[in-house]
């Protein structure tokens, strides 16, 4: 009976080794399907998350103030556009931005309308993954590392005891020079500076220093006004003689006051000094190499009698002198203080100075820092090379008036170091500061007033126009804010040939003008140094292109935009014109045109 | 006994037709299946060859082409074709800055050439398009270069296609 004993399966047990084998294999299959999907979505998730830090480095690679606030609220449409198209690995993701301004607040951020010098930007990408969306965010802040923030202000008037406002006064804070300001025509200073307690210190030549404090929290403005004493005024007389009495005609007296022009004697060796500083001066006088002196004290409101100046051959001084006057009308102007070196001295009313200075090499400043806020100011090298020479100097100045304004980015945030050029009568260019405010002093006409920028950017309004007459003299006249804000738009559109995408690139080129042939031109050195820009990219292999161009913030500007793409054939390659030949698009800075591409020839 | 003889002469030695038959139709099903396998995978395989060689050709192609034209004298740069049967825009001549040497790189046909002081050989076949463009031309530092190549994998009927754009910044001026 042993040979009836089965040696193979049965079919049983055949089909239960198999379900069991399947059963085996169905799970290491889905076991690797499923581990195939983890490495695709852990890969997607490495190339979001890169692409995401791609665009932050992107962004805080901009200089701080120039990365524009986003307006929106979600995420960035306007200045930093979400890109749809970005192919990486066969994936398709996008890419939004959000920037915010952010300030620290009790050890968390929360979001400000002021610049605190930190902003928050933030990008997000999206993909779909098995039919559902996918978002990626990266967070990254990016500070001013340009200044502390100067988020507090302190601004007032400042007037003498009878509250007349004075114009050109200097208010400086004494724990950082840095901050200061000069009053305007309205006796206002403004000074915007970090949070803290602070001296300030006004000054001006004709009245006493005064200083106050103040103490100014975050986005906080203070007002501190202040009152100068202004400086007494006397007045003094006396003979100039040689050493054997006799009378020195036309010999120069001045007094070490500070305030007082100089004056010559008479033909009887009489001066007179009338607008001194009260207090006790030295009263000088030299008639060439001739010097005397004499110490004198001033009282308010009195007519001193000084001993009379004996001149001895000790004389240490040369003397610069001339004239100051306007440049319309040619007469003298009084009262504008004339600098050389450490030393000067006021003209006097018909403009006419005195300056006695050891002989040396000076330089001579009329009007330093608009202290006479109506006029301009002028300064020259005189070298006085002897004791007793007389150096003539004469100044010419222009009646001015006072320009002032702001540049900002979209968003009204400051923009700060933007050179703004004034042209007209002459051409001035100041920088902004750093809360985006820039003034100047111009001599009174008719200015076109711009920011010089880079060709990235372009400006709204590109220019104003002003004109300053002689009612604006002394005056200070606003200009329109600047806003400046990146000088491209962006043509986009996606390329088909009978309704398939084309994923092979097409050269898509744009230009102000049409092109002289069917190709483009030869692009050489005399091409690219030649006024007219081309613009060109090659679309990515998704079929879609995206081109940047420059334009106009207030006007439209015209484009003609070509493609080209090529096949190949067996006897080489066929080139394909777009058809039309060229289409055209008017689009203006910061704005988004389509144009698509679907028609060959 | 008699029981066990009937069996032992019942027992099958050979097979049947229709066991046969069966045999014959699930071997045929199975080298079909088989056949279409193999065919897939020879496809796929021819496939991924082309891919991974014109990928490795665009890739060598334009790690050189980068390589040379970061050295270039930007000014020297032009950007034109060999001749009106190329592609617009497909042929770039520069010289470099160090060794003065005057490089082309240009497409003929379905070539890629470069040229090196007027001595020139080929680099690449299968090439679709090599394009280079300037974003904007008044910046002349920084130009981009695409790169298609094609190559037919299977009986004429598929192609494989490979693009790649790069941006490249020249260093001197």
């Amino acid at each position: 009976m042993t040979y009836r004993k089965e040696k193979g399966f049965t079919l049983a047990e055949l089909m239960v080794a198999v379900s069991i084998l399947a059963i085996f294999f169905l799970a290491a299959i889905s076991a690797f399907f499923g581990i195939g999907r983890g490495i695709l979505i852990t890969k997607t998730r490495t190339i979001a998350t890169t692409l995401a830090q791609e665009k932050i480095e992107f962004l805080k690679n901009i200089p701080y103030y120039r990365l524009i606030v986003s307006t929106d609220t979600d995420y960035d449409r306007t200045y930093y556009p979400p890109e749809t198209d970005i192919v990486v690995g066969g994936m398709q993701f996008e890419r939004r931005v959000f920037v915010r301004k952010v300030k620290e607040s009790g050890g968390n951020l929360v979001e400000t309308n002021d610049d605190c010098g930190l902003k928050k930007i933030k990008a997000t990408v999206l993909w779909e993954e098995d039919g559902e969306e996918k978002t990626l965010e990266v967070t990254n802040l990016y500070e001013n590392s340009e200044r502390s923030a100067s988020s507090a202000k302190i601004y007032g008037t400042i007037t003498t005891i009878a509250t007349v406002v004075i114009n050109r006064a200097r208010v400086v804070v004494v724990e950082n020079p840095s901050w200061e300001d000069y009053t305007l025509a309205d006796g206002e200073y403004c000074i915007r500076l970090a949070p803290g307690d602070y001296n300030l210190r006004v000054t001006h030549r004709e009245y006493f220093d005064t200083i106050f404090s103040a103490s100014v929290l975050e986005y906080e403005s203070v007002t501190e006004n202040a009152s100068l004493f202004a400086k007494g005024r006397g007045s003094v007389q006396g003979r100039v003689v040689t050493l054997s009495s006799q009378a020195v005609n036309g010999g120069i007296v001045y007094s070490n006051d500070g305030l007082s022009p100089a004056t010559t004697t008479n033909t009887n060796g009489y001066y007179f000094i009338q607008d001194s500083a009260t207090g006790t001066w030295t009263i000088s006088a030299a008639s060439g190499t001739l010097y005397g002196e004499v110490n004198v004290n001033i009282a308010q409101g009195v007519l001193t009698s000084a001993t009379t100046i004996f001149l001895n051959p000790t004389g240490t001084d040369g003397f610069i002198y001339g004239q100051v006057t306007r440049s319309d009308t040619g007469s003298g102007i009084g009262n504008i203080y004339i600098q050389a070196g450490a030393g000067g001295v006021y003209t006097g009313n018909n403009g006419y100075y005195w300056l006695a200075v050891t002989p040396g090499s000076y330089y001579v400043t009329a009007n330093p820092n608009y202290e006479n806020a109506n006029f301009t100011t002028q300064a020259t090298t005189v070298t006085v090379s002897a004791v007793g020479e007389k150096k003539l100097q004469n100044f010419v100045l222009q009646p001015a008036g006072m320009l002032k304004g702001q540049t900002v980015v979209p968003g009204n945030d400051p923009l700060p170091d933007i050179m703004i050029q004034a042209s007209g009568p002459t051409t001035i260019s100041v920088m902004s500061g750093h809360d985006g405010h820039y003034s100047m002093y111009v001599p009174l006409g008719t200015y076109t007033i711009e920011p010089v920028l880079d060709i990235r950017e372009v400006s709204d309004p590109s220019e104003v126009s002003i004109t300053l007459n002689s009612t604006d003299q002394g005056q200070t006249v606003t200009i329109s804010t600047f806003t400046i804000k990146p000088a491209y738009g962006t043509v986009k559109g996606v390329v088909k040939e009978e309704n398939k995408l084309i994923e092979t690139g097409v050269l898509i080129i744009a230009s102000t003008t049409t092109l002289a042939g069917d190709y483009p031109p030869t692009l050489d050195s005399d091409l690219r140094e030649g006024g007219l820009i081309y613009y060109g990219t090659i679309s990515h292999s998704n079929g879609t292109y995206s081109l940047e161009v420059r334009g106009q913030s207030d006007s439209d500007t015209s484009y003609y935009v070509y493609a080209w793409y090529t096949k190949m054939s067996v006897s080489g390659p066929v080139i394909k014109r777009s058809d039309p030949q060229y289409k055209t698009v008017s689009l203006r800075a910061l704005e988004e045109k389509t144009i698509d591409f679907t028609q060959w020839q | 006994m008699a029981i066990i003889k009937m069996l032992q002469v019942k027992q099958e030695k050979g097979v049947t037709l229709v066991e046969l038959l069966i045999v014959v139709v699930i071997l045929g099903i199975l080298a079909s299946v088989a056949g279409n396998l193999l065919i897939g995978g020879i496809r796929f395989w021819r496939l991924s060859r082309a891919r991974t060689e014109i990928q490795r050709d665009a890739r060598t192609c334009l790690d050189l082409i980068h390589r040379e034209l970061r050295q270039a004298e930007a000014s020297s740069i032009v950007v034109d074709r060999l001749d009106d049967q190329q592609p617009p825009c497909s042929q770039i001549s520069f010289t470099k800055v160090v060794t003065g040497d005057a490089i082309i790189y240009s497409q003929e046909g379905a070539k890629l050439s470069r040229s090196i002081n007027g001595t020139k050989n080929f680099l690449a076949e299968n090439l679709r398009h090599i394009t280079f463009v300037y974003p904007r031309t008044d910046d002349e530092k920084i130009i981009a270069i695409s790169i298609c190549f094609e190559k037919e994998t299977y009986g004429g009927g598929e192609k494989s296609l490979h693009l790649s754009v790069e941006k490249v910044r020249i260093m001197n001026e």
